[in-house]
C-alpha cells in the first residue's frame, strides 16, 4: 500500500512539496481553503494519484502517524480522509506598514507588493522621476523584504529614473548575494540613507505625497526629500489559518505565530507530533529558494519518519485502565499529542516519544513505560571508582538528550567527576517524578542533582520545567522536614558542554563535602 | 536662520556632476573605518567618512566650499583601511582643486606659488641650498670613519639620485646626516640635484593637477638629464 | 514500500565529502532511504565547525544550534548504513555514471564506488593577521572562534594574557566580510548573531562586564530578533562605526581608536579583552574540488548555487555560502534529496 499524505496549501512551497512526493510514488492529498489551485499545479494536474480540495477546510482530525483520520468540510459536505502523514505549508500573508508610519495609502505613497504588481508598475516607473523607498524603519526588517526593495529599486533605476533613496534602518545583508545585490544597487546609483537611533519625520500632503524630514546620521545635515513616490515597505506575518491549524493538530506556536515551537529540535520540518510537518511560508520567514529546499526536506521527512510500526513496545506509555480515574491530567499534558480520549483513555503508542512526562504526573501511578521503570530501578552502574564510600555518593539524573551526552563528552576527552557519581539516564527529565527524587535522596549518601536541558531547548517542550518545578517542591519539602536542602540541585545544560558537566558536578560534590 | 531653512531638499541637488567622478565613492556602506583610521578626524568636525558621503549625496558645491578638505593630511590611511577601495584622497585632490586657485587656503597657495616659480616652497636660492650641503658634509667628515665623506651635487650618471623634503635643509638638517651616512657605509653612488632639489608635489596637496605635473616633471627631466638610474623620491 | 528494497537489486551508494553538519544531515537522510553513504572526512574528527562552538544559553536556550551537531553525530554513528572513512584524502575521482573515488588514509588507499556524490567540504574562517586588529601579536585580541572554544573548553571567558574575566570587551563586526578590497562581496550571516548571543551570555555570567559591538549594520538571526535586540541595546553599547588601529596598553589592555558619530570625534579607549567576529570564506579545498570533480565555482569562491544534476554531483552546506547550522542541516536534507532523485532518474 502507499504512503498517503495530506498536504495543506496552495503556494509555490506547497507546490514543490507535492512535486517532490509525487516523484516518490507517495499518494498525495491537496486540501486548500483557496476556490482553485495556485497555476503551478496545472503541471501535475495529469497525474491522478493527486486527489484536490479546494475551497476545503480542516475539521478535525485524530488518530496518529501512519493512521490519521482527517475530516474535512467543502461547503457544507463532509470530507473523510485517512491518512499516513501531514504537511503543512500555507502561504504567509504581507502586511502593510502605512500605519506605523502615520501614513495612508495613496496613489503616490504606495505599499512594497503595489509595486511588485506587474500592472501598476508600468505607470508607476513610467510617470514618475524620484522614488523613496522606507525600509525597516520601524521594525527590524529581514533579507526577504530588503531583496524585494533592492530589486525593485535596480528595476526603477533601469528605466533611466536617478533619484531613488532607500532609507533604512540595520541593512539587511544576510542572504544569498545580498551584499553584491546592495553594491549592485549602489552602482546604479541607488543612495542608501542609513539611520541607527533616529527616524525621519514622515508629513503627508493633500495630494498623498509623503514628504520626509531627517537628519543624516553621518553628514550631520538637515535635509527633506518630497518624492513623487514613496514606497513603504511590508512585513511578513503567518497566514491567519494556521491558529486555527494549530489547535485542530495540537501544534505548537512560536512568538511570531508561525507553525511549531522555536526549538532547535524541530529543525528542520518537525513538530511536537510525530508523522506532522511543517515547511516554508507556515514555518517562518525565508527566502523563496529556502522555501525550496524546506520543501526538499519535509518531502523526505515523509519518507524517512513513515514507518510506523518501527518501535518498541516497551519504550511507551501504557495506561492501566484500572488504575485511571480519568482525571485528564495526560491528556492534556502530553506534549506529543498522542493520547486519545474515547470512552478510555488510551496511548496511542505509534506516536508515543516515550518522554514519560505523563508517568510522572499522573496521580493515580496509572501509567507506565516498561524499559522507564526498568532504567530508574537499576541505575547506570558506571560508577566512576569502585571504592566509593570514601566519597558522597552523588546520583545525577540526566537527560538523554542533554546532561547524558555531555556526560559521556567529559568522560571521552578525560575530565575528572566525582568518584561517587552514578548516573541515572532518562528519556526526559519531564520523566523524573517526585517519588523519584525523594527516592534518590533516601538511597544517596551524598546528594541529588537533576540536569536537564535550558528552557527552550526539550524535545518534549516543558519537560524540563516539570523536573525544575518538581525538584523545588521536593527541595521546600525536606527543608521542612529539617533536611538540607542543597542536597539537592537542579541545573540545565546543553548535549556539547562537556566541561560545563563537569565543573558542575565537582563543585556539587564539593558543597556535599563541605556539608558534612 | 531657523533649522527649517538650513534643510537641504535632497532630491533637488545636482548629482549629475560628482556621480561622474570614478571614485568609487557610491560604494560606501558606511563602516567608518576611515574616520576611525584618520589621524585628524574630529578637527573642526571634519572626518573622511562625512566627506565621501557629502559628495554621494550630490553635496558638492558645500564639500569645495568647506574647510574639511584642507583638513586633510593626505596621508592616505582612510584608503588603505577602506573595504570599498573608496578612493579617498583622491576625492579630497578634487574638491580641493575645484576650489578657484586664489581662495586656495593661504599657506598651500602660496608655498605652491614659491615652489613653482623657485623650485622649493621656501624660496631657498641655489647658492644657499648649495651651502647648506656642503656644510653638513663637511660636519659629517669631522666624525670618525667618516673622514672621506662628499656630496657631489648634479653628478651625472649616479646609480642613486634623491630629493629633499623642505624641513631637512632648514630645520631638520640632522635627519639629511642619517640618510647620508647610511649611503656612504653602502658605499652607494648617489647625487643630489642643484635646483628643483624639492621631492614634496604642491600640485598634490592644493588638488592642482596641472602645477603637480610640471612638478613632477621636473623630476623627470633630473633624471633623464644627468643620467641616474634610481630615483629616491623619500615623501 | 517507500524504503528501498533491495530485493535482487543491488544496493545504491552516495559519497558525501565532509563530515560537517551539512555532510552529517545529507548522509542521515540518504542512510534512512537505505542508500549506504560513504562519508569521508579529511580531518580526524566528524562534526565541522560546529562541533568546536559553545552553548550560549544563560538558563534559556537561544537556538544557536551548536548542539544539534551531537544529536546528528551520535545517529550516524548508529546507522549501519553510514560507513565514515576519517582523516582521509581525495586522490582520485572519475565519473562515468557511475563514481569511482580513490583517498589517501594514512598509508593506505581506498576505493569506493558511488551512485551520487554530495560535495559538503565547508567553509574557512577568515584569518585576520592582516588586518590592522593586531590578531596574534596582541594576546588579549582573539576571534570569535577562539572565544567559542575557551567557553567550551573551559566553560569560562578570560584573558589570554592573564586568565582573568575582562572588565570590559569590544566585539569587532564584519572582519573579513563585507569587503572588497578582499573580494569578499559578502556578508557571512552569521556572525551578528553569535556575538551578541555570547555577549548576553557574558552579561548573564558577570553583568557587570562593560560590552561594546562595534558593527555596520546588525543582521536578523533567530525568531524572536526584535526584542533579543531591543533588550541588547539596554545591555550593551552598540557603535555603529568600525574601529581604526589597535595599540597596545598597561596591562595588555587593546587600546582601540574609534570614530564616535554622536560625540563627532575620534576616541581612544581602553578594553581588556577584544574579540573579532571573523567571517566565512571558500572551503579551502574548494579550488582542487572544482577542478577534480568538474563543478564550477561562483566569483566568490564557494561552488555555484545551481545543482549539476546530469552528473550527479551535489552540492551543500556553507561550500555553497555562508549559511547558519540550521540552513547548513536543512540545505544537507535538500541535496539528498536531489541525489535520490537523480538515482531514480538513473534507474528508469
Ligand atoms: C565564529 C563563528 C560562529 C558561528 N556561530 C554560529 C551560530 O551561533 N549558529 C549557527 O547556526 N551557525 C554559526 N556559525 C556557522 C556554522 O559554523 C556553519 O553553519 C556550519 O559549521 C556549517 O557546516 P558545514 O557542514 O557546511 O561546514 P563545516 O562545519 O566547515 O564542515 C565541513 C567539513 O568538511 C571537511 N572537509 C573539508 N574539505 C574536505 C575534503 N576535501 N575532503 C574531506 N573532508 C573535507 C572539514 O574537515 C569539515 O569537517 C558560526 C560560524 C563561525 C565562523
Ligand atoms: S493522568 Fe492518570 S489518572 Fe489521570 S487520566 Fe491520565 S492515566 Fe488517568
Ligand atoms: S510518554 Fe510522553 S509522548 Fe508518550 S504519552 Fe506520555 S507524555 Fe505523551
Ligand atoms: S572606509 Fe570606505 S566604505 Fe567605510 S565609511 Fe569610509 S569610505 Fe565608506
Ligand atoms: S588622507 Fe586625509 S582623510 Fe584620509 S586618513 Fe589621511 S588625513 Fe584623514
Ligand atoms: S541551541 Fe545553542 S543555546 Fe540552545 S541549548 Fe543548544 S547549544 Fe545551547
Ligand atoms: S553577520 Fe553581521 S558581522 Fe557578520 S558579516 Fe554580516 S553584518 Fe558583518
Amino acid at each position: 500500500m502507499a504512503l498517503k499524505t495530506l498536504v495543506i496549501g496552495n503556494g509555490s512551497c506547497a507546490f514543490d512539496i507535492v512535486d517532490n512526493l509525487l516523484s516518490k510514488n507517495v499518494e498525495v492529498i491537496i486540501a486548500t481553503r483557496d476556490n482553485s489551485l495556485h497555476q503551478k499545479f496545472s503541471e501535475i494536474m495529469g497525474q491522478n494519484i493527486t486527489e484536490i480540495h479546494t475551497e476545503t477546510t480542516i475539521h478535525s482530525c485524530t488518530g496518529a502517524i501512519g493512521n490519521f483520520t482527517i475530516s474535512m468540510k467543502n461547503n457544507n459536505k463532509s470530507i473523510i480522509r485517512i491518512v499516513d502523514c501531514i504537511v503543512i505549508a500555507e502561504d504567509s500573508f504581507r502586511k502593510t506598514l502605512f500605519a506605523s508610519y502615520g501614513l495612508s495609502p495613496s496613489t503616490k505613497t504606495i505599499s512594497l507588493s503595489d509595486l511588485d504588481n506587474p500592472e501598476n508598475y508600468k505607470n508607476i516607473a513610467d510617470e514618475n522621476k524620484s522614488f523613496v523607498l522606507l525600509k525597516g524603519l520601524k521594525f527590524e526588517s529581514n533579507p526577504v523584504i530588503s531583496k524585494e526593495v533592492m530589486d525593485s529599486s535596480i528595476k526603477l533605476a533601469s528605466h533611466g529614473q536617478s533619484k531613488i533613496y532607500i532609507l533604512t534602518k540595520n541593512l539587511k545583508v544576510a542572504g544569498n548575494r545580498l551584499e553584491a545585490l546592495y553594491r549592485k544597487a549602489k552602482k546604479a546609483g541607488i543612495i542608501f540613507i542609513k539611520f541607527t537611533d533616529s527616524e525621519p519625520e514622515f508629513f503627508q500632503g493633500e495630494d498623498g505625497k509623503t514628504c520626509i524630514e531627517f537628519t543624516d546620521e553621518v553628514t550631520k545635515k538637515n535635509f527633506s526629500l518630497t518624492p513623487d513616490i514613496t514606497v513603504v515597505d511590508e512585513s511578513i506575518v503567518p497566514s491567519d489559518y494556521l491558529e486555527t491549524l494549530a489547535k485542530t493538530f495540537g501544534l505548537n506556536i512560536d512568538c511570531s505565530g508561525f507553525l511549531q515551537s522555536d526549538n532547535v529540535h524541530r529543525l528542520p520540518a518537525y513538530t511536537n507530533r510525530k508523522g506532522i510537518f511543517v515547511a516554508g511560508p507556515s514555518r517562518g520567514i525565508s527566502s523563496p529558494e529556502d522555501y525550496k529546499a524546506e520543501a526538499g526536506t519535509a518531502a523526505i521527512a515523509v519518507l524517512n519518519n513513515s514507518d510506523k510500526n518501527n518501535y518498541d513496545i516497551k519504550d511507551k506509555a501504557y495506561i492501566n485502565k484500572g488504575g485511571c480515574v480519568r482525571c485528564l491530567t495526560c491528556y492534556r499534558i502530553c506534549p506529543h499529542k498522542t493520547i486519545s480520549l474515547n470512552s478510555t483513555l488510551s496511548v496511542m503508542p505509534e506516536g508515543c516519544e516515550g518522554c514519560g512526562l505523563c508517568t510522572a504526573e499522573c496521580p493515580k501511578n496509572a501509567i507506565t513505560i516498561e524499559n522507564l521503570d526498568h532504567k530508574f530501578l537499576i541505575p547506570d552502574d558506571k560508577i566512576q571508582n569502585a571504592d566509593s564510600a570514601s566519597k558522597p555518593r552523588i546520583t545525577a539524573f540526566c537527560c538523554s538528550r542533554s546532561a547524558a551526552e555531555a556526560y559521556k563528552l567529559a568522560v571521552s576527552i578525560g575530565l575528572t567527576l566525582p568518584e561517587g557519581l552514578k548516573i541515572v539516564e532518562v528519556p526526559c527529565a519531564g520523566s523524573i517524578s517526585l517519588t523519584h527524587i525523594l527516592n534518590s535522596l533516601k538511597n544517596s549518601t551524598g546528594g541529588t542533582i537533576i540536569l536537564t536541558c535550558h528552557e527552550g531547548n526539550c524535545f518534549s517542550e516543558k519537560g524540563n520545567v516539570f523536573a525544575h518545578n518538581r525538584a523545588k517542591s521536593v527541595s521546600k519539602m525536606i527543608s521542612d522536614a529539617g533536611y538540607k536542602k542543597e542536597r539537592l540541585m537542579t541545573y540545565t545544560i546543553a548535549s556539547n558542554m562537556g566541561k560545563e558537566f563537569s565543573n558542575i558536578l565537582n563543585d556539587f560534590e564539593k558543597n556535599i563535602i563541605d556539608l558534612e | 536662520m531657523t533649522e527649517a531653512d538650513k534643510r537641504v531638499n535632497l532630491d533637488q541637488l545636482d548629482h549629475d556632476s560628482c556621480r561622474s567622478w570614478d571614485y568609487s565613492q557610491d560604494f560606501c556602506v558606511t563602516c567608518g573605518i576611515c574616520s576611525s583610521m584618520c589621524p585628524v578626524s574630529g578637527i573642526d568636525d571634519f572626518d573622511p567618512r562625512k566627506l565621501v558621503r557629502m559628495i554621494s549625496l550630490g553635496m558638492e558645491n558645500e564639500a569645495v566650499d568647506s574647510r574639511w578638505p584642507w583638513i586633510c593630511t593626505m596621508c592616505g590611511k582612510c584608503e588603505a583601511s577602506c573595504p570599498m577601495e573608496i578612493k579617498i584622497s583622491s576625492i579630497v585632490r578634487k574638491i580641493r582643486s575645484l576650489r578657484e586657485r586664489d581662495e586656495v587656503p593661504g599657506i598651500l597657495h602660496k608655498g605652491l606659488e614659491t615652489a613653482l616659480k623657485t623650485g622649493n616652497n621656501l624660496g631657498l636660492p641655489k647658492e644657499d641650498f648649495e651651502f647648506i650641503l656642503e656644510d653638513v658634509a663637511e660636519e659629517i667628515a669631522e666624525e670618525p670613519s667618516f673622514e672621506n665623506f662628499t656630496v657631489e651635487i648634479d653628478k651625472k650618471g649616479a646609480n642613486i639620485l634623491t630629493t629633499i623634503h623642505n624641513k631637512l635643509v632648514n630645520t631638520h638638517t640632522d635627519d639629511l646626516k642619517h640618510w647620508w651616512k647610511i649611503f656612504h657605509a653602502a658605499g652607494e653612488d648617489w647625487t643630489v640635484p642643484s635646483e628643483n632639489w624639492e621631492g614634496t608635489n604642491w600640485g598634490l596637496f592644493t588638488g592642482d593637477d596641472e602645477a603637480m605635473k610640471k612638478m613632477s616633471g621636473r623630476i623627470v627631466d633630473h633624471m633623464k638629464n644627468l643620467g641616474a638610474k634610481n630615483l629616491l623620491w623619500p615623501e | 514500500m517507500i524504503k528501498r528494497k533491495h530485493k535482487g537489486m543491488p544496493k545504491k551508494n552516495v559519497l558525501v565529502i565532509g563530515g560537517g553538519v551539512a555532510g552529517l544531515a545529507a548522509a542521515l537522510e540518504l542512510a534512512e532511504q537505505e542508500i549506504g553513504v560513504d562519508l569521508i572526512e579529511k580531518s580526524e574528527f566528524l562534526g565541522g565547525h560546529a562541533a568546536r562552538f559553545s552553548c550560549k544559553a544563560s538558563g534559556e536556550c537561544v537556538k544557536c544550534g551548536a548542539c544539534i551537531v551531537v544529536e546528528k553525530l551520535k545517529k550516524s554513528f548508529l546507522n549501519p548504513n553510514i560507513r565514515i572513512h576519517t582523516g582521509c584524502k581525495i586522490k582520485k575521482f572519475e565519473n562515468n555514471g557511475i563514481i569511482k573515488t580513490r583517498v589517501d588514509k594514512e598509508s593506505s588507499e581506498i576505493s569506493f564506488e558511488s551512485d551520487a556524490a554530495i560535495i559538503a567540504s565547508g567553509f574557512k574562517p577568515f584569518n585576520p593577521v592582516n588586518k590592522p586588529f593586531g590578531y596574534k601579536r596582541f594576546n588579549n585580541v582573539i576571534t570569535n572562534i577562539d572565544l567559542e572554544e575557551m567557553l567550551k573548553l573551559e566553560d569560562d571567558v578570560v584573558r589570554p594574557s592573564d586568565k582573568r574575566f575582562p572588565k570590559s570587551i569590544a566585539f569587532i563586526q564584519c572582519v573579513g566580510s563585507r569587503d572588497e578590497s578582499l573580494n569578499h562581496l559578502w556578508c557571512s550571516h552569521v556572525c551578528c548573531g553569535s556575538a551578541l548571543r555570547v555577549a548576553k551570555k557574558i552579561k548573564s555570567i558577570k553583568p557587570e562586564t562593560e560590552i561594546t559591538f562595534f558593527y555596520i549594520d546588525v543582521q536578523t538571526f533567530g525568531k524572536d530578533f526584535q526584542e533579543f535586540y531591543d533588550s541588547m541595546k539596554q545591555e550593551i553599547r552598540m557603535v555603529r562605526s568600525i574601529p581604526g588601529d589597535i595599540l597596545i596598553s598597561d596591562n595588555d589592555c587593546p587600546q582601540i581608536t574609534f570614530f564616535d558619530s554622536e560625540k563627532n570625534c575620534s576616541i581612544d579607549e581602553i578594553f581588556e579583552m577584544v574579540v573579532l567576529s571573523i567571517g566565512l570564506t571558500p572551503g579551502e579545498d574548494n579550488k582542487n574540488l572544482s577542478e577534480l570533480m568538474d563543478i564550477k565555482l561562483d566569483d566568490s569562491g564557494f561552488f555555484k548555487s545551481g545543482e549539476n544534476s546530469s552528473t550527479g554531483i551535489f552540492t551543500a552546506g556553507t561550500s555553497r555560502g555562508p549559511m547558519s547550522i540550521e540552513d547548513a542541516i536543512l540545505d544537507g536534507g535538500r541535496a539528498a534529496l536531489e541525489a535520490i532523485k537523480y538515482i531514480d532518474r538513473k534507474d528508469l
